[in-house]
């Protein structure tokens, strides 16, 4: 077991990693009334294709996610129900990379991680359970398909990178998730759900001491699987000629999205986050409210409120999308990628700007800190090292003008890019 | 600790060391008519983007980073009669800042006063240029709004829900049409008539001294005396004769059913606890019978739930749900219902729902923004409960009063977003 500490917050992480290779961090927040806990799998909706123990596997989009619906339904009860019995909210979510799970309670911390550890740790799948649960996730499908900003989001990733495990919603289509058995949802569970391919984070009210011992004693009576050699398949193929490709949906304004994807090398640990910051803080020197290059496109009414970026790194992958709704379609693709281009020139000379934004960030960290949501939301627990809130502020603290500048430059001198278009037929 | 600070505004501060930030929240409030909408929601925009001091977005957002990331909103609302112009900000303690001179919440009261009280203007209007911008902005919101089906759905349902009813049928943020007619002279001139007579209610929350924001309070020029004309908050709607009906086809591929009861039951009521718990039951949470019935039994919706508003005595039913099902979750929505009713439900699943809200009712002291809402709330409903209170009217409840809250609803208004594309390749 091992303690960091953040003197400048008053904070603390505790860390242990238990014999079974559960990984276990600890953020107690002393004076609050509630805890959060989130149980982390390494196992996401990119991960379709694999080699388990020498033998080559390929599974229907969506196994992830229909691996989580899965989880809460047991033989003769939801998880759900045992939750509230204590008054706990629980909830799940998959992305590309990871699958989570949580609850949050002011009462009863005990009761709560016994069913978070047992439900996540102890399945209970049956055919019919199986066809069951595809009724509501094409519900749920449908539900993504409704929305546009949600649509114009999967179809540029798509186009990033085409005929790979990316491009399919998380939640697969209505076709795959039909193809999902039995065998499947098991194959993938025996693959993915092990002690060593999890990490369990818990903030709030919590006795780090007690709560560990809790753990232990919980983790003690499960059998640990049989070890196997798992190697991970994710190839993305090079991306095609830059494009923009056009939908016809009934939409106010022309919806437009730009993806960068990124074909450099991003390093692990630490310097991946560092990596990940620097690039947020280039997207925000020319792409935030703050920039001269965004007050331009604001005034020209090429863009307006409904403009948003976001940057992803995940493990094996990494991109940007840019996208807004604007009137001036063809415009907003053509100032957007003069910008980008003048980027690796520009940027050493936005100095006072840098600073500015260090600044800005600084400050949304600290707001962090108050929300169980963000700090659980913002830990990861498989890059290699664990990161909270307290280490990224150190890493932004130490970040230079000439840092964010090689950064970008690596990211941008190899960055492919896609444009996708969804206008109505009437909007011409 | 409560502070008068003029006639007709109010100071409350509520020291707490909990936090890492502090939260401001400055409401201006007069009754609801639906001929300021348009206008209280273009001023909102306009005075969260710009002000003498800072003519652009660019210089507000600047000044902002400055300041530590704090953050800055206006924004318009409505507590049930209520109309509210709300200004909220946050910023980091000094404590956690590495300039440790800098008195970060004297700059966010200056800030303030620059934003409220010195706007950017040309002569005696908004400056034009400035409000031809976020005047075009608005529109194309406006206009974007059916692109999220969803809220789309709840907008066509609130206005059927209240026919001939603008002050509470017609969506908060105006039409269009009355945007297109306003101009910065007009908007202007209402701006000044806002200052000068709203109720004004100041809340701060957060590691601070109440004798020090009270000082700060005062330098503000415009927040001085007015009368104020009591009123109703709570909204009764028009008895009508029989419940509405209205269905739209779209382009999509779910379809989405919105219901509208009424719920006569109010903040402050005898049997608001039991009518809490009952939305509980039928839709408020993911144990309710529509949730673990329609949903999880039979398959016929992801999202499904209801919400009670204890302003508008109203409680809704949202389900996005394939085109072809209707009839049938229509049967179910009110079957769920009669259950209730007639007491058909484990008393597990009570004891748990009560036990859930006490849960979430304790977790809200985590969350600076949610005690700040809470104290608002109860300021202006004029009702003080304290949590000891609050947890025994809870327990309290029993099946019979929820059983009497359920025969009191009355459905009003039924509105159907239809998509008939939806593959179903189950069925």
């Amino acid at each position: 077991m091992k303690t960091i500490d953040y003197p400048i917050y008053n904070e603390k992480l505790i860390v242990n990693k238990l014999s079974n290779g559960l990984t276990v961090y600890i953020q107690p927040k002393p004076g609050f009334n509630k805890t959060t806990a989130v149980l982390g799998v390494n196992y996401g909706a990119i991960d379709r294709t694999f080699q388990v123990n020498g033998k080559k596997i390929t599974q229907p989009a969506g196994i992830a996610h229909f691996l989580e619906h899965k989880m809460f339904d047991k033989q003769d009860y939801d998880v759900f129900e045992l939750f509230n019995k204590t008054g706990a909210r629980s909830n799940a979510y998959t992305s590309f990379t990871t699958t989570n799970y949580l609850f949050s309670t002011a009462e009863s911390l005990k009761e709560n991680l016994d069913i978070l550890l047992d439900f996540v740790q102890i399945p209970y799948f049956t055919q019919e359970k199986v066809q069951r649960e595809k009724g509501i996730i094409d519900q749920e499908i449908n539900m993504y398909q409704n929305d546009l900003d949600n649509q114009a989001y999967f179809k540029i990733i798509a186009n990033l990178y085409p005929d790979s495990a990316l491009a399919t919603d998380i939640a697969g289509t209505v076709k795959t998730v039909d193809q999902i058995q039995l065998a499947d949802v098991q194959l993938a569970y025996n693959t993915f759900y092990r002690p060593e391919n999890m990490s369990l984070f818990i903030t709030g009210k919590v006795d780090p001491q007690l709560a560990m011992t809790w753990i232990v004693n919980n983790q003690k009576n499960k059998a640990t699987p049989q070890p196997q050699v798992l190697q991970r398949e994710n190839n993305f193929v090079e991306n095609s000629q830059e494009h923009v490709e056009q939908f016809k949906m009934d939409v106010a304004r022309p919806k437009v999205t730009i993806g960068l994807r990124g074909n450099d090398l991003v390093p692990t640990g630490r310097d991946g986050l560092k990596y990940e910051i620097a690039i947020s803080i280039m997207f925000d020197l020319f792409f935030s409210e703050n920039a001269v290059e965004y007050d331009k496109l604001y005034r020209d009414e090429i863009i307006d409120d409904s403009f948003s970026w976001e940057f992803e790194n995940e493990r094996s992958f990494h991109f940007a999308v840019l996208g807004c709704d604007t009137k001036k379609p063809a415009d907003f693709i053509k100032q957007m990628h003069s910008i980008i281009r003048m980027i690796p020139n520009q940027i050493v000379n936005k100095t006072s700007e840098f600073i500015l934004q260090k600044n800005e960030l600084l400050g949304n960290y600290i707001e962090m800190m108050d929300s169980e949501e963000a700090i659980s939301g913002q830990f990861d627990g498989f890059i290699g090292e664990p990161v909270t809130i307290y280490d990224e502020v150190a890493i932004l603290n130490e970040l230079t003008l000439a840092d964010v500048t090689a950064i970008a430059k690596s990211f941008l001198s190899k960055a492919t890019m896609q444009e996708v278009m969804i206008r109505a037929a009437d909007n011409d | 600790m409560k502070y008068h600070v003029a006639n007709g505004v109010q100071l409350q501060v509520v020291p707490t060391e909990k936090f890492k930030n502090t939260k401001i929240m400055i409401n201006l409030t007069f009754p609801t008519d639906h001929r300021n909408f348009a206008k209280l929601a273009l001023l909102a925009e306009l005075l969260e983007n710009s002000a003498a001091e800072y003519q652009s977005e660019m210089l507000v957002s600047r000044k902002l980073s400055e300041m530590y990331g704090a953050s800055y909103g206006v924004s318009v609302l409505r507590y049930g009669n209520q109309h509210t112009l709300q200004i909220k900000m946050t910023y980091p303690n000094d404590d956690y800042l590495p300039n440790t001179d800098r008195n970060l919440t004297a700059e966010i009261f200056t800030f303030l006063q620059n934003m409220i009280e010195k706007p950017f203007l040309d002569n005696d209007q908004f400056n034009l240029n400035s409000f031809k911008i976020h005047q075009t902005n608005m529109i194309n919101y406006l206009e974007s709004i059916a692109d999220n089906k969803a809220f789309y759905a709840t907008l066509q349902l609130q206005k059927l829900y209240y026919p001939n009813d603008p002050n509470h049928g017609s969506f908060l943020m105006g039409s269009v049409d009355a945007l297109k007619q306003i101009t910065s002279k007009e908007l202007y001139q209402y701006y000044r008539q806002v200052l000068r007579t709203a109720e004004i209610t100041i809340l701060v929350g957060g590691k601070v001294d109440p004798e020090n924001i009270l000082d700060q309070v005062h330098q503000f020029k415009t927040f001085s005396d007015r009368s104020i004309t009591p009123y109703e908050l709570t909204v009764v709607p028009a008895a009508i004769k029989q419940p509405l009906t209205r269905s739209q086809s779209i382009e999509g591929a779910q379809s989405i059913l919105s219901l509208g009861y009424q719920l006569p039951i109010y903040f402050g009521n005898s049997d608001y606890f039991a009518a809490m718990i009952f939305n509980q039951l039928f839709g408020g949470s993911s144990l309710s019978l529509l949730f673990t019935n329609v949903r999880e039994r039979d398959s016929l919706a992801y999202d499904i739930h209801s919400n009670y508003n204890s302003l508008f005595g109203m409680v809704t039913v949202q389900a996005g749900i394939d085109f072809q099902n209707e009839a049938k979750v229509l049967t179910m929505i009110s079957d769920q219902l009669n259950k209730i009713i007639v007491g058909d439900y484990k008393d597990t699943l009570l004891t748990g729902i009560k036990q859930s809200l006490i849960n979430q009712h304790r977790s809200e002291g985590d969350h600076l923004a949610a005690l700040m809402d809470k104290q608002y709330l109860q300021q202006i409903m004029q009702i003080s409960i304290s949590d000891q209170d609050w947890e025994a009217q809870v327990e309290a409840v029993s099946r019979d009063e929820i059983q009497r809250v359920a025969k009191r609803l009355k459905l009003r208004a039924t509105f159907s977003l239809n998509s008939r594309e939806a593959t179903d390749e189950d069925n």
